[in-house]
């Protein structure tokens, strides 16, 4: 498999500018949530405005980490994969540039909403409508790109990675569309399509049960994409992939109803909710260890080369949150953990999603002009950060679910529950400095990222100077 | 392997995705949107009055969802604390449901009774006076804002031909109902509604409160 940089190929720059914003929108993001712990550990901390208070910022960290930074690596990897498939640039220069502005203009606008306050009240998409129909109209121009750009192509099968873009793109616009119809008002205020249960549980099925929500089937496109390139090995098993890739389209809609664990939802919905949920462990480990094999157990070569590190992790994660979910389906422990429990959880949002768009930023930044100008060892130290930042997190989240869940449901003799409510939120306070140094790990990483790029950039803009005929002084 | 022509077909990949993708949300949410008993209202049950929306409007805007849930699960920690889980139809005028997804502070489908509208005042304004240890952020411009009732007619006219009962003359009212309130005292009015309060079991209600609220009483005077 040939990794050659394709003199033909552009659009390199529209991808690049994706990939720097999606870091800068990680990177603030991060810093926002480790802000926001804070807070919650020191309310003196806070700084009494409307518009930087708790309730508007959370959503608007969490958006811009899903969409700024996942969403804008999920777009330049569609683009990438599109051009590198087809040996060809991508179709219609106006709508990439729309989309690279578009997407861009999502999450400016969408935050600026949020703190505001013209939150929608959705799940994991609170941004107010007109943002969501700019959404749409963005992932229309992206899946327009794709397929047009895809026509080009001379070879006729599609890699893998390719399947799993089609996936994402078909299951972003369904969900998408289907869970935020709304009935408009103002410009910012609409009243949704759906009322009660049925509204509860559409949001959760936008959320998703697996890592990374609707774009769940894009985050592993991605990787099968990098995967193979930066291990010079062929995906291990293109059967698996199959069906592993197949399973996971039929089920992921099923999922959400699992959240509602003893809701007011009807019982056969939660029922057949959580069968789903279950039998989506099947597809879901089939991905990571499909992946994790490609690595053929050449461990030595992570050494020399830390963004396979950073993939692996990733695969691990991922394998992890499917493990985590498929838990959180079983409805003894659905019961006993809900309340402690979010739907993105730190093992699927910083181990998973936040870990592939990284390994992937660090894949498309240098393509194709600055081949091997990173400091190798700043993202080995930034892969080191990331795991122990996630780490941290995932076991202050299990620590807290696990001793709040068994608090919460205790008994007394006389019915009555056994401890006050305060008692339950304080055993939260040591698992959130725990939080706090994790999320302070992935900060300090991501300017350790930010440090690299720069440096990078600048070093090729000097070659640059000196092929166009300067010399050095 | 018939697989390699999906591969060679992107529109056929494309087309058969999006079957299969629908028969899952098919199968899950088609029988709930046409199942009467879950958008059928409990007998009884009224949509919130114009300071009540409002209300909710601004639990919605300051992201209350974020850190408390508004539904009681049928679970033991749960009915002992904030009494009888809802069913469906006590939600038939949910819209969005704001059932929230993590607890990081009480339930607040209903509010404890030994609390009065003035202890739930100051605990808004400055959490911390009631609740030594709460780290709940204090809300002071809700009692500076007051309502504008600017969209409260419009809204009230949709939710009615969406199905709410509301009388027309309630919709006229309205806007000069709730202009000038304060916006603390709209979102107390949601909190204190009576619409999905009605199906509680006052006896777990009260038992729930003493236990739960006795250690945090420092002082009820505000």
């Amino acid at each position: 498999m040939s990794t050659a940089p394709d003199a033909s190929l552009s659009h390199h720059k529209v991808i690049r500018q994706l990939a720097l914003m999606a870091m800068l929108w990680g990177g603030l993001s991060l810093c926002l949530a480790a802000w926001l712990c804070a807070v919650r550990l020191w309310p003196t901390l806070d700084l009494q405005l409307a518009w930087l208070s708790y309730g508007r910022l959370a959503p608007l960290q969490t958006h811009a980490l899903l969409y700024g930074l996942g969403g804008s690596a999920l777009i330049a990897s569609i683009f990438h994969v599109a051009q590198h498939t087809a040996q060809h640039p991508l179709c219609s220069p106006q709508l990439v540039r729309f989309a690279l502005l578009g997407w861009q203009g999502v999450i400016v606008l969408g935050s600026l909403a949020l703190m505001a306050g013209f939150s929608s009240g959705h799940l994991m998409a609170e941004y107010p409508w007109p943002v969501d129909v700019l959404m749409t109209l963005v992932w229309l121009a992206v899946s327009w790109i794709f397929f047009t750009t895809l026509e080009q192509r001379s070879i006729r099968r599609l890699p893998v990675a390719c399947w799993f873009i089609i996936g994402c793109l078909v299951m972003v616009l369904l969900k998408h569309v289907l869970a935020s119809l709304t009935h408009p008002i103002s410009l910012v205020l609409a009243i949704p399509l759906y009322t009660g249960s049925l509204d509860a549980l559409l949001q959760r099925w936008q959320a998703g049960p697996l890592p990374g929500g609707m774009f769940a089937l894009g985050f592993i496109g991605m990787l099968y994409h990098a995967l193979p390139r930066q291990t010079q090995r062929p995906l291990y098993s293109h059967r698996l992939a199959i069906v592993s890739f197949w399973s996971l389209v039929l089920l992921l809609t099923w999922g959400g109803a699992p959240l509602l664990f003893a809701s007011p939802l009807p019982q056969w919905s939660q029922t057949l909710g959580m069968a789903m949920g279950i039998v989506l462990l099947a597809p879901g480990l089939a991905l990571s260890i499909n992946g994790l094999l490609t690595l053929n157990g050449d461990w030595q070569s992570m050494r020399r080369d830390p963004l396979r590190c950073f993939m692996a992790a990733a695969l691990v994660f991922y394998g992890l949150a499917v493990l985590e979910q498929t838990l959180l389906s079983i409805a003894p422990l659905n019961a006993l953990t809900f309340s402690a429990a979010g739907s993105l959880s730190p093992a699927n949002a910083l181990g998973a999603m936040a870990m592939i768009s990284v390994a992937m930023l660090y894949f498309l930044l240098p393509y194709p002009r600055l081949p091997h100008r990173f400091s190798t060892r700043l993202i080995a130290l930034h892969a080191s950060l990331a795991i122990v930042g996630t780490l941290l997190c995932v076991g202050a989240s299990w620590a807290t679910t696990l001793q709040q869940a068994e608090m919460w449901h205790a008994l007394a003799a006389d019915g009555s529950p056994q401890y006050a409510l305060d008692e339950i939120l304080a055993t939260a306070r040591t698992p959130m400095l725990v939080t706090l140094a994790g999320l302070s790990c992935w900060v300090m990483g991501m300017l350790l990222m930010a440090a690299n790029v720069a440096q990078a950039l600048a070093n090729s803009s000097t070659v640059r100077e000196l092929s166009r005929g300067g010399h050095p002084a | 392997m018939r697989h390699v022509l999906l591969e060679r077909h992107a529109g056929l990949m494309t087309a058969l995705c999006l079957i299969t993708m629908s028969l899952g949300a098919l199968a899950q949410l088609l029988p709930l949107g046409f199942q009467t008993t879950l958008s059928t209202p409990s007998d009884g049950l009224k949509p919130l009055d114009a300071l009540a929306l409002e209300g909710r409007d601004i639990y919605r805007r300051e992201g209350c969802q974020q850190c408390h849930t508004r539904v009681v699960r049928d679970l033991p920690g749960d009915y002992a604390r904030y009494g009888a889980a809802q069913t469906s139809s006590d939600l038939a005028f949910d819209r969005p449901s704001l059932w929230g997804n993590a607890r990081h502070g009480p339930d607040l489908s209903r509010l404890p009774s030994q609390h009065d509208e003035a202890w739930q005042r100051v605990h808004l304004y400055s959490p911390r006076t009631k609740v030594p240890d709460s780290s709940m952020p204090g809300y002071p411009w809700l009692f500076e804002q007051a309502l504008t009732g600017q969209t409260i007619a419009a809204r009230m006219r949709k939710l009615q031909a969406l199905g709410a009962p509301y009388r027309d003359d309630e919709i006229l009212a309205a806007p000069s109902k709730v202009r000038g309130v304060a916006e603390a005292t709209a979102l107390l009015a949601y909190l204190r509604h009576s619409s999905q309060n009605h199906t509680s079991s006052d006896t777990a209600l009260a038992a729930s409160g003493q236990t739960e609220e006795s250690r945090k009483q420092t002082g009820d005077t505000p």
